[in-house]
């Protein structure tokens, strides 16, 4: 399992606190370091009550939807596969076993960054063709697409605070300087995660 | 813009996803085929004007393979399914 101590993010020194005074559209913070798993199966009742068992979540089977539980979230990805994401040290990420899944560590893979301010759906429609209208995007909503060419997961979590998007950690300088240059319009404030994205957290 | 309903995601444009040819049909029984009948499967592609059976994937959500019904005429998506389930015409 990913391990804390050594964890340093792709936006380390990119990432870093900017602010636009009182007239920011669009905030911007790193999600790190989180633990994101990687979930295969087929979803019967069996598998269903299994993931239910060992996340104490319900496992979202309708398309483009997720779920959250006391560990964290499980967004859906496909027909029979998912991402479980955590903060790193959350309890499902020490001992997992979901019999007939798949499971896979992939928390080094994306960049996690989440988006908000009132302008957030001006700002990502500049780079995506998903509709983000609440009307057709409401809380828990998650999809896969293509911001600005690079391949994201697009999730609004249950809290509606803005939206979270995945990006791979070998993109992660590129889609950094899409997400600032786009919300430079609208006044852009960064919070950095917590401690510099580098340093060991536990 | 092309929208094409990935059976997966729902409706999403057609940047999503990359083309993969014609959906041919593969030999009955693959290891009776002789190599005219492979040579017909592997290489040889009609070029219909109207109705074509075909194979995209969805690279940019899902990433699975799906079948879609297409005018080439006019660019309507008729039908998208799971390979292989595309109703009969
Ligand atoms: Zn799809």
């Amino acid at each position: 399992m990913a391990d804390a101590t050594i964890r340093r993010s792709a936006l380390a020194g990119l990432a870093v606190p900017l602010s636009a005074g009182s007239g920011a559209g669009i905030t911007l913070l790193e999600r790190h370091p989180l633990v994101m798993i990687n979930l295969r199966g087929v979803a019967d009742a069996a598998f269903c009550d299994a993931v239910r068992a060992a996340c104490g979540a319900e496992l979202p089977v309708a398309p483009n939807t997720s779920g959250t539980g006391p560990c964290g979230e499980i967004l859906k990805l496909g027909p029979d596969e998912w991402l479980l994401v955590a903060d790193a040290g959350a309890a499902w990420s020490e001992k997992m076993i979901i019999p007939g899944a798949t499971l896979t560590d992939v928390s080094h893979a994306r960049v996690a960054v989440r988006v908000k301010g009132a302008k957030t759906r001006d700002m990502l429609a500049k780079g995506c063709a998903i509709d983000l209208h609440p009307r057709q995007f409401p809380p828990g909503t998650c999809v896969q697409t293509a911001i600005a060419k690079i391949n994201v997961i697009l999730h609004q979590p249950q809290d509606a605070d803005g939206f979270v998007l995945y990006a791979p950690r070998s993109f992660a300088g590129s889609f950094w300087h899409w997400l600032t240059g786009s919300a430079a319009e609208f006044g852009c404030h960064v919070i950095a995660p917590p401690g510099d994205g580098s340093m060991p957290r536990r | 813009m092309m929208l094409i309903h990935c059976p997966h995601c729902g409706a999403r444009d057609v940047t999503e996803f990359t083309y993969g040819g014609a959906g041919a049909a593969r030999p009955a029984d693959p290891a009776a085929a002789d190599d005219p009948q492979w040579a017909d499967y592997v290489y040889m592609r009609d070029n219909p004007r109207g109705l074509h059976d075909e194979l995209w994937q969805h690279s940019a959500g899902c990433r699975r393979w799906i079948a879609v019904r297409r005018n080439t005429l006019t660019h309507d998506v008729i039908a998208t399914a799971r390979p292989g389930e595309l109703p009969p015409r």
